[in-house]
C-alpha cells in the first residue's frame, strides 16, 4: 500500500517511532559485546528488516562470527552455525533420510539449515554443490529431503562469512549465487581506540554474562510490515534504476571510460534489493519515506558483489567499489 | 722616334701573346738538359686535379730521371698519379715526359711544385742532381674550407641545397608540434574559463528564480515549484562553490558547505530538506510557503556578506569565527 497523503505519512512516522524502539535495544545488546563495527551491525539489521541475506567478507579475526552469534542471541531466534569445509556434503547441510530398523521406515533427519538464523561460516571453503544447496534454501525458503518438502522457519536469515578469495583454500562463489545475497558487507579493521578496548576486554578474566534476548520475533514481523509501507517516491525509484543501469551502460551517463572496465553490471535483483534496503534504512532513521540518501547509503553494499570488473580493470587494480563511487558521483540525484 | 717606339710596343705585345699562348709553360736548362713544365688547367677549385707535365730533353748520352717531386715547403699539392715515358728523337736526342696528377688544396695562387732532375752517364759515374723550381703558379679557388686536406669527391653526394633542409625540416616539425600543443592548451583553457569563469552563477540563478516566480504566478503547482527551486539552488552551489552538488544528496551538500565555511548554509539546508520532504514524501506545500522559500533563496544568492550574516542569525547559525572568510555573493 502506498501512502500519498502527508498526514498519513506522518501517522506512519509516528508508528515507526513507536515500533522501532526495539532496534535501539538490539543495538545496545550488540554493542555490549561488539566493539565498533557499527556499520556492519546496521547492515545486519537492514537485512533482517528487509528479509534479505547477508554476506560478510573480511580477513579472519574481525568478529564476523561474533556479530552473527550475538545478533541471533539478542533476537531470541534459533541459531545454527555451520562451518563450511572442503569435504562437506549437501546432506550435512539440509539433512537426509535415516532408516529406522524398528519401524522399518526411512525418517527424515533435518539438517542445521532448519533454524531462524544460519551462520554459514567461511562459505567459500566449500565446493559449489554445498553452496548451491544452501542458496537454494535461501531462495525457496524450503528444503526437500527425500520425497517431502519442508518449509523453513520464519524469519529465516542466512548470514554468511567469507575470507577474501585471495586466501588459500577458498572457492569463489558463483555469480548467480552471490546475486541471492541482498548485501555484501566488507568488515574492516577496528580503529586504534576500538582495538585497545577489544584488547582490554578480551584479556579481562571472568565469565561474561549471558546475553538475554531483547527482541521478540513478532516485533520483527511487525517492523517488516512497517518497512513495507514506507513510501518511495517515483523519483527515488528512478534514481535506483539510473544507478543500476549505469553499472550496465556506463557510457549513457557520460562514463565512457568505465565501459571496457565492467564485464557485466548489476542484475534486476539489484534494483529490487536496493529498493528494499533503502526502505529498511529509512526505517532505521525512523523516517516514513525513503530518500536518495538512503539509496546512496546502501548502494555500495548492494552493488559491490553484482558488478564484475573486466580483465582490463583487474590489470589496473580497479575494484567494483571504484566503479560504484564513480557512478554515484556522476548520476544526478533527483 | 715614334716608329721606333711603335716597333718596341709590337715586340712587347708579341712576347706577351707568346707567353699567354703557352699558359703555365716554363722552360729552362737544368744541367745538360732542357726542362719544360706545363700545368693544366691554370685555375681550379680546391680538391680538383691538376695535370702537371714535366718534359726533360737531353742529348741521349746520359741517363736522366725526375725525382723528389714537391721538394719545396708547399703543401698545396698532393701527387695522386704519376706516369712517365721517354723517346729518342730523330736527331738522336732523348725526350723524357713525366705526367703527374696533383690534387690541389689551399686558396689563391699556388706556386707549382719543384722537383729534382738526376743525371748520370753510367753506373760507375757519380750522379748530378739539380733542383728545378718553376716560377709560375696556378690559381686555386676555395669552394670549400681552405683547411681541407682531403680529396674532393668526383661528384658531391648531395645537391648543394640539401644541407640547409637537414636543419630546416626538424626545426619546422618541432615548431609545428609546439604550435599544436599550444593550440590545444589554449582551447582547453578557453573552454574551461567559458564554462566556469565567464558564467556568473549568481546572475544565472537569479534569472531562473525570477522565471520560477513568473511560472508560479501563472499557476505552477507549489510542489513542482519546490522541486525547481531545489534544482536551482543545487546548480548555483555547484558553479559558485565548485563541487558536484547536482550529484550529491543534502547531507553531502551540507558537509561541503561546512567545509567551505559558507555563511547562511543552514538557511540553504533548511530549504533543501524541505524540498526533499516535498519531493520524496509527496508533501503538499501552499503557494505562500513556496514564495517565501523563493525569497529566502534569492536573499542567499544575492546577499552581501553582511546580509548573509543577518540571514544566518535568523536561522540560528553560529557566527563565523574571526578571520574566517565569509562567502557573499555580490554582483
Amino acid at each position: 500500500m502506498i501512502i500519498k497523503q502527508e498526514t498519513e505519512l506522518e501517522a506512519l512516522g509516528r508508528e515507526i517511532m513507536q515500533e522501532s524502539v526495539f532496534l535501539d535495544a538490539a543495538r545496545d545488546a550488540l554493542s555490549s559485546r561488539i566493539i565498533g563495527q557499527k556499520g556492519v551491525v546496521d547492515r545486519v539489521l537492514i537485512a533482517l528488516l528487509a528479509n534479505g541475506h547477508l554476506l560478510l567478507e573480511g580477513v579472519p579475526g574481525l568478529a564476523k562470527t561474533l556479530i552473527v552469534r550475538t545478533f541471533a542471541a539478542a533476537m531470541d531466534l534459533s541459531f545454527r552455525r555451520i562451518q563450511f569445509t572442503p569435504d562437506m556434503l549437501p546432506a550435512d547441510l539440509i539433512g537426509t533420510m535415516i532408516y529406522n530398523p524398528r519401524e522399518m521406515e526411512f525418517h527424515p533427519r533435518k539438517g542445521p539449515v532448519f533454524a531462524n538464523v544460519i551462520l554459514a561460516d567461511e562459505i567459500n571453503r566449500s565446493p559449489a554443490k554445498v553452496q548451491s544447496a544452501l542458496l537454494e534454501a535461501m531462495q525457496e525458503k524450503q528444503v526437500t529431503i527425500g520425497d517431502a518438502t519442508y518449509p523453513l522457519s520464519e524469519p529465516f536469515m542466512v548470514l554468511a562469512t567469507q575470507n577474501p578469495v585471495e586466501h588459500e583454500g577458498t572457492y569463489m562463489l558463483p555469480e548467480a549465487q552471490l546475486d541471492r545475497f541482498m548485501m555484501k558487507v566488507m568488515v574492516e579493521y577496528p580503529s586504534y581506540d576500538e582495538e585497545i578496548e577489544i584488547m582490554q576486554r578480551a584479556s579481562a578474566f571472568g565469565v561474561e554474562d549471558e546475553l538475554l534476548p531483547v527482541v521478540r520475533p513478532e516485533q520483527i514481523f511487525l517492523a517488516r510490515k512497517l518497512v513495507d509501507r514506507i513510501y518511495v517516491d517515483q523519483r527515488v525509484q528512478r534514481y535506483i534504476v539510473d544507478l543500476v543501469m549505469a553499472t550496465r551502460y556506463p557510457d549513457r551517463c557520460g562514463l565512457e571510460d568505465l565501459s571496457p572496465m565492467i564485464e557485466y553490471g548489476a542484475s534486476p535483483r539489484a534494483s529490487i534489493f536496493m529498493l528494499l534496503a533503502s526502505k529498511a534504512h529509512a526505517f532505521l532513521q525512523s523516517r516514513p519515506y525513503a530518500t536518495p540518501e538512503d539509496v546512496k547509503s546502501i548502494a555500495y553494499d548492494v552493488l559491490r558483489h553484482r558488478i564484475r570488473p573486466s580483465y582490463e580493470a583487474e590489470a589496473e587494480n580497479l575494484k567494483a567499489e571504484d566503479f560504484i563511487r564513480n557512478i554515484l558521483e556522476h548520476v544526478q540525484v533527483p | 722616334m715614334s716608329a721606333r717606339y711603335s716597333r718596341l710596343w709590337v715586340a712587347v705585345l708579341a712576347a706577351c701573346a707568346l707567353l699567354f699562348a703557352i699558359p703555365q709553360g716554363v722552360a729552362g736548362p737544368v744541367g745538360a738538359a732542357d726542362v719544360t713544365v706545363r700545368a693544366d688547367p691554370d685555375s681550379l677549385f680546391a680538391g680538383e686535379r691538376l695535370n702537371y707535365l714535366i718534359v726533360v730533353h737531353h742529348d741521349g748520352g746520359r741517363s736522366v730521371a725526375v725525382d723528389n717531386l714537391q721538394a719545396g715547403p708547399s703543401t698545396a699539392f698532393e701527387a695522386v698519379r704519376r706516369s712517365q715515358s721517354s723517346k729518342r728523337l730523330p736527331d738522336g736526342s732523348v725526350e723524357l715526359r713525366v705526367s703527374v696528377d696533383l690534387a690541389t688544396f689551399g686558396k689563391g695562387p699556388q706556386r707549382l711544385p719543384g722537383f729534382t732532375v738526376v743525371e748520370w752517364r753510367d753506373a760507375r759515374s757519380k750522379a748530378s742532381r739539380f733542383i728545378f723550381r718553376p716560377a709560375s703558379s696556378v690559381v686555386v679557388m676555395a669552394a670549400t674550407d681552405s683547411t681541407m686536406t682531403q680529396l674532393r669527391p668526383s661528384a658531391p653526394p648531395f645537391g648543394p641545397g640539401f644541407l640547409p633542409w637537414l636543419v630546416i625540416v626538424p626545426v619546422a616539425g618541432v615548431a609545428l608540434l609546439l604550435a599544436f600543443a599550444i593550440f590545444f592548451l589554449l582551447k582547453r583553457t578557453i573552454l574551461k574559463n567559458s564554462a566556469a569563469g565567464l558564467i556568473n552563477p549568481s546572475r544565472f540563478a537569479r534569472q531562473k528564480l525570477r522565471s520560477l516566480d513568473r511560472q508560479l504566478s501563472k499557476g505552477l503547482a507549489p510542489a513542482e515549484g519546490y522541486e525547481a527551486l531545489s534544482n536551482i539552488l543545487r546548480q548555483y552551489l555547484q558553479y559558485q562553490y565548485r563541487f558536484r552538488a547536482m550529484e550529491q544528496v543534502t547531507q553531502e551538500i551540507a558537509d561541503e558547505l561546512e567545509g567551505r565555511g559558507v555563511r547562511a548554509r543552514e538557511v540553504v539546508l533548511k530549504l533543501l530538506l524541505r524540498a526533499d520532504f516535498i519531493k520524496f514524501a509527496d508533501g503538499r506545500p501552499d503557494i505562500g510557503e513556496c514564495r517565501s522559500s523563493l525569497k529566502i533563496a534569492t536573499a542567499f544568492i544575492t546577499g552581501t556578506p553582511e546580509q548573509l550574516d543577518a540571514l544566518a542569525q535568523q536561522a540560528g547559525e553560529a557566527p563565523a569565527p574571526a578571520g574566517q572568510p565569509v562567502s557573499g555573493n555580490p554582483e
